[in-house]
């Protein structure tokens, strides 16, 4: 059995990927919160270290067995690939403008005040970059897919982060995807309604109001729904809300702990 | 009293959360605009909004929030960025200044007990400046330009769209009540 249970598929068609925690009890899925985002903070300074296009690969090679490990790995690889259009545009732009190059020049050109030229060095340290931003961006999806709201909020007031900050950040962190879905619904709602929001730019008073109006009230219900559901349950009452769910670190926790700050000292030392 | 107070508190704490994540959501709707390889983005909008509407405590952690969401990995940033990167890179002195805008925004917009139209206006433009003030620095420093052309840059090519986007904030502002 898949070790993450099946999305819900919409009516008659194609589930939308985006981006969510998905249930699961995998590995990965058990792992102390607290752990996780160490783990999201070693995978980022990766991203943010190497220059070498080996070592990136390294990086992201790892990341795509971690996601094998949740039994995720479709839904994550379906939110990267949503992705693909920016990395490749970034890509093909390091190849033509490189930063570091070396080896024969493949290609080159005079376009008005550009002067691009292709290098096999180009070339590889353009996989680098494009490998950077699957980093960055498939850690942080991966966390988001494996870890509890719930939990990740108990996390962070584990490590004395004010309650206020983790609640505020954890639903967030949640309400991201709901806002862009919600986005995403009202310009198609107003496409269909022949508002042409891509010839001409947005920049005019009529079509920022036919977005932003909506996006507004969408705030205000999504708003008053959660707030009374907290207030219902009695949140706000007591001076430090009670956390049932009691967060300890286990052997694999500590294994990864290990395996991480390990790869955190050794970019150090590199 | 000590109820209504409480929900209050609660309600403003939930509204901080979505402010931060719609925020977010906003940044992914780009207009590129010539000049300047930032696109517009309705950013700033909520930024004066969360100041405006929520005070400055509150928004200045929706602002806070934003700002770490970005930080941990998430691509909420112009452009879809993400990343301690952004932040101390050239254009990072636009999210420091979202932080302090919706401060400043709150302040003014509730030194008076109610503010009228024209108030909350000025309040969100002066919370507007100080985004700029802090982004124009931060590029000015980073690119080792000087303070004029960073002006060039980083501050005349959004001014349209601002003065845009200021007018249907001060308009939201008013109507709305948290």
């Amino acid at each position: 059995m898949s070790a993450v249970r099946r999305s819900r598929k919409g009516r008659g068609g194609k589930a939308r990927e985006r981006i969510r925690y998905l249930p699961g009890d995998s590995f990965v899925h058990r792992l102390d919160p607290r752990t996780k985002t160490l783990v999201l903070i070693g995978f980022t300074c990766m991203a943010l270290v190497f220059t070498d296009t080996a070592l990136m690969a390294a990086t992201f090679g790892l990341l795509v067995a971690l996601a094998m490990l949740t039994g995720a790995f479709r839904h994550w690889y379906g939110t990267l690939v949503k992705a693909m259009p920016f990395v490749v545009l970034v890509v093909l732009a390091s190849t033509l403008f490189p930063r570091v190059s070396w080896g024969p020049v493949l290609f080159a050109a005079d376009w008005w005040i550009f002067h691009p030229s292709v290098t096999p060095g180009g070339f590889v340290y353009s996989i680098g970059v494009g490998l950077r931003l699957l980093t960055a961006a498939g850690v942080s999806t991966l966390f988001i897919m494996t870890t509890r709201f719930e939990d990740f909020v108990a996390g962070l007031r584990k490590l004395h982060v004010p309650y206020v900050v983790a609640f505020s950040l954890g639903l967030a962190l949640r309400a991201v995807t709901l806002m862009s879905a919600d986005m995403k619904i009202i310009m198609d709602a107003q496409r269909s309604r022949c508002l042409e929001l891509d010839a001409g730019g947005l920049l005019s008073r009529n079509r920022l109001m036919s977005l932003i109006i909506p996006m507004t009230i969408c705030l205000i219900n999504r708003s008053r729904n959660i707030s009374s559901a907290m207030l219902c349950r009695g949140y706000g009452y007591a001076a430090r809300p009670a956390i049932y769910s009691r967060l300890r670190p286990g052997p694999g926790d500590w294994i990864v702990i290990a395996g991480t700050l390990a790869g955190i000292a050794a970019l150090a030392f590199l | 009293m000590e109820s209504s107070r409480q929900s209050s508190y609660v309600r403003k704490m939930v509204y901080a959360s979505l402010f931060a994540a719609l925020t977010a959501a906003a940044a992914w709707i780009s207009i590129p605009i010539p000049l300047s390889p930032l696109p517009v983005t309705l950013q700033t909008l909520f930024t004066m909004l969360s100041g405006a509407v929520l005070g400055p405590y509150f928004g200045v952690l929706a602002m806070i929030v934003y700002v770490l969401l970005g930080l941990i990995g998430l691509p909420v940033f112009a452009a879809g960025q993400s990343g301690p990167g952004v932040l101390f890179g050239p254009w990072g002195g636009y999210l420091i200044g979202f932080v302090f805008g919706a401060a400043v925004t709150g302040l003014i917009a509730g030194a008076k007990e109610k503010p009228g139209l024209a108030w909350l206006c000025m309040a969100m433009a002066v919370g507007d400046i100080v985004v700029y003030v802090f982004g124009v620095a931060q590029l000015a420093l980073i690119l080792q330009i000087t303070l004029d052309k960073a002006i060039l840059i980083g501050f005349f090519p959004f001014v349209p769209g601002d003065i845009l986007k200021l007018a249907i904030a001060t308009v939201i502002a008013g109507k709305m009540k948290v």
